[in-house]
C-alpha cells in the first residue's frame, strides 16, 4: 500500500522534535473532534525567523509523521519561507500537485511522501493538523480546529 | 437459517470494493437494506404516495392506514402493552432529545438529579447535557468496570431524592455490554424513578420486550433495523404522552388554531408535527417484517455464535487488545491492534474490503474511563458470516506487516 511510504512509517514511530520547547514564543494546540487526534506546536520565531519548532500530541501515523517532518522542514526557515512550504504542502495534500521549490532534495522527498494522501480524502486532515496549527500558533490563535473551517 | 440465501437478498454485496467483496462489519453504526424494503420505498413513491393524515381521497386513506399499520406492526415487534404508544421520530436521537426536552422542561428544576452511566452514546447524554446547562441540573454517571459491565450495585448510592431520571443504554455500542435494565428496574422503582432506555443497539440486536422492560421510555432508530434512514421512534408511557408538552409545533399537531390560542391534538398526534418520513415509515414495516421471517431469537443466535467465534479467533493474535469483553455481551466488540492507530486500521481494512468503524464512535466518556483514544469496532449483522471474520483477521495481519508489527 502506497499511502504508507518508509518515511512516513519512521517518522510515525520515531517523531522527531516530539518535545516541548523550553523557549518558545508561539504555540497553539490543533484538534480533530472527528478522530480525536490534538496536535500542540511550538515555535520559537525571532527576526522573523523560525528558530525552532516542536510538536506534542497523539494521533494516528500520518498525523504523527506529518507533524515530525514539519518540524524538520520549518526549522531555520523565514517565515515567509514557512508561508510558501505550507501552501506547497496543502496543494500536495488536496490536488497532487507537488510544486516545491528551493528545498533540498531530502526536504522535499520527506514532504513528497505524502502524496498518495490526495487518493484519501477521509484522511487529509490528519496530514494537515500540523500545518494548520502551527499557522495559528503564528497567527497567536491558541486552539485550532479542524472543523470549524467549514 | 442459511446465511448465503439472506445475504443475496442484500444488493449491497453484489458490488465490490476495490475489487473485493464487501465484508460490512459496521451494522452498529447503519445496516445495511434488505431489498424488499428498497422495494417498498420505491413502491410507495411510484404508486402509493399521498400524505397521510390530512386528505380524504383514497390514495391519501391508504397511505395513512399503511402508516398506522407499521405502528401497530412495531407494538407487536417490541412486545408493548395498552400502556405504550409509539411515537415516529427521525431516530433515537431525535426521540432522546424529544424526551429530555419534554420532561426536563416540565419537570426539572434546579438542583435535580439525572443519573446516567459511562457507557451512554453521546445521544444519550447530550441532550440531559442542555437541561444541565439550561436548568442548572446535575448528571451523575454508574460506573462501569475495567471489563465494560455497568456496576448497577453503585446506583443505589447514586440516587437522592433529587433524582429524577434513570438515562441508560440497553447495549453499549463500543463494547456490547448489555445492561440488567431489570435490576435498574427494581431500583428505580423503589424510588419511583422513571427510565428513559436508549434502545438504539437493543432494538435491532436483542430481544426487546417493553412488556417485561417496564420501562417509561424506549427510544430505536429504524435504520440499524435494516430499515431506511430517516426514521426512527420512541416508545413511550402513556401517562408520558399525556403529560407532556408537544416537542415540535407545527401542522397536525394541533387540534384548533385561533389568534388568541392553539389547542393540541391528542395522543401521538401531538408530537409529529409536520409532514413525516412516510414513505420510511411504511418501509420500516418491511424491515420488521423481514426480521419477524427470518425470526429474531435466529438472527441473535446466529450474530452470538459469531461474535464469540470472532472474538476467539482474534485472541489468537497477541498484538489484538480488546477495549473491554463483558459478562453479557451482544454482537459489538472493540479492540486495538497494539502501536497502531485506529484510523490506520481503518483506512488499510478498507482497500482490504473490510468496513469497519475507527474512532470514539460517539463515546468518549466511555473511550477516557477507558485510557484509550479510539478502537476499531466490529459490529455483526444478520449477513455476516465466519469468512468475513477470516477476511478481518487477514486484513489486521496485512496491517501488522505494514507497520513491521
Amino acid at each position: 500500500m502506497d499511502l504508507y511510504q518508509e518515511i512516513i512509517l519512521q517518522h510515525s514511530k520515531f517523531p522527531k522534535n516530539f518535545k516541548k520547547l523550553g523557549d518558545y514564543n508561539f504555540c497553539s494546540e490543533g484538534y480533530n473532534p472527528l478522530c480525536g487526534d490534538k496536535i500542540t506546536i511550538y515555535v520559537s520565531e525571532k527576526e522573523k525567523k523560525v528558530k525552532d519548532v516542536s510538536f506534542e500530541g497523539s494521533g494516528c501515523a500520518i498525523s504523527i509523521a506529518s507533524a515530525s517532518i514539519l518540524s524538520e522542514i520549518l526549522k531555520e526557515k523565514s517565515l515567509d519561507k514557512s508561508k510558501n512550504i505550507y501552501d506547497s504542502f496543502l496543494n500536495l495534500i488536496n490536488h497532487n500537485q507537488s510544486n516545491f521549490s528551493d528545498l533540498t532534495e531530502k526536504e522535499t522527498s520527506m514532504l513528497n511522501a505524502f502524496s498518495e494522501i490526495s487518493k484519501f480524502p477521509m484522511r487529509t486532515k490528519c496530514a494537515t493538523l500540523s500545518w494548520s496549527t502551527f499557522n495559528a500558533a503564528l497567527k497567536n490563535i491558541k486552539n485550532f480546529n479542524t472543523e470549524s473551517l467549514k | 437459517m442459511n446465511i448465503n440465501e439472506i445475504k443475496k437478498q442484500f444488493p449491497i454485496f453484489e458490488k465490490k470494493i476495490k475489487g473485493k467483496q464487501l465484508v460490512y462489519l459496521d451494522s452498529a453504526n447503519s445496516s445495511q437494506k434488505p431489498k424488499p424494503v428498497i422495494d417498498s420505498l420505491n413502491q410507495f413513491y411510484l404508486y402509493e404516495f399521498a400524505n397521510v393524515g390530512r386528505g380524504i381521497y383514497q390514495l391519501a386513506a391508504n397511505a395513512s392506514d399503511k402508516y398506522e399499520k407499521s405502528r401497530e406492526n412495531l407494538k407487536s415487534f417490541f412486545n408493548t402493552t395498552k400502556d405504550y404508544e409509539i411515537i415516529f421520530t427521525k431516530n433515537s436521537t431525535e426521540s432522546l432529545n424529544l424526551v429530555a426536552s419534554c420532561f426536563g422542561e416540565k419537570f426539572l428544576k434546579e438542583g435535580d438529579e439525572v443519573i446516567s452511566t459511562e457507557l451512554e452514546h453521546h445521544a444519550n447524554y447530550v441532550p440531559w447535557h442542555f437541561l444541565r446547562k439550561r436548568k442548572k441540573i446535575q448528571i451523575k454517571f454508574i460506573p462501569i468496570d475495567d471489563n465494560g459491565n455497568l456496576q448497577i450495585d453503585k446506583l443505589k448510592d447514586l440516587i437522592t431524592n433529587k433524582t429524577k431520571m434513570i438515562a441508560v443504554t440497553h447495549m453499549s455500542n463500543v463494547t456490547g455490554t448489555v445492561v440488567n435494565l431489570k435490576k435498574i428496574k427494581e431500583i428505580a422503582d423503589k424510588h419511583k424513578i422513571p427510565i428513559c432506555v436508549d434502545g438504539t443497539q437493543g432494538a435491532a440486536h436483542l430481544d426487546v420486550s417493553i412488556k417485561d422492560l417496564d420501562c417509561d421510555f424506549y427510544a430505536f432508530s429504524g435504520h440499524k433495523m435494516y430499515g431506511p434512514t430517516g426514521i426512527g421512534g420512541l416508545i413511550i408511557k402513556y401517562k408520558w404522552l399525556e403529560a407532556f408538552d408537544p416537542f415540535l409545533g407545527g401542522g397536525g399537531m394541533i387540534e384548533f388554531v385561533s389568534k388568541e390560542d392553539v389547542g393540541y391534538a391528542k395522543g401521538v398526534w401531538k408530537f409529529e408535527a409536520g409532514t413525516m418520513p412516510t414513505a420510511e415509515v411504511i418501509s420500516l414495516n418491511e424491515s420488521i417484517h423481514f426480521i419477524n421471517k427470518i425470526g429474531k431469537k435466529n438472527i441473535i443466535k446466529h450474530e452470538e455464535d459469531l461474535k464469540n467465534f470472532a472474538i476467539d479467533e482474534l485472541k489468537k493474535n497477541n498484538s489484538i487488545k480488546f477495549v473491554a469483553l463483558p459478562d453479557d455481551q451482544g454482537s459489538v466488540f472493540s479492540f486495538n491492534i497494539q502501536d497502531i492507530h485506529s484510523h490506520d486500521v481503518s483506512t488499510i481494512f478498507d482497500q482490504e474490503g473490510v468496513a469497519v468503524r475507527g474512532g470514539h464512535h460517539c463515546c468518549q466518556i466511555l473511550h477516557d474511563r477507558l485510557g484509550i483514544n479510539s478502537s476499531i469496532r466490529v459490529s455483526l449483522g444478520v449477513y455476516n458470516d465466519k469468512e468475513d471474520i477470516h477476511i478481518l483477521c487477514n486484513a489486521i495481519k496485512k496491517c501488522q506487516s505494514i507497520f513491521k508489527k
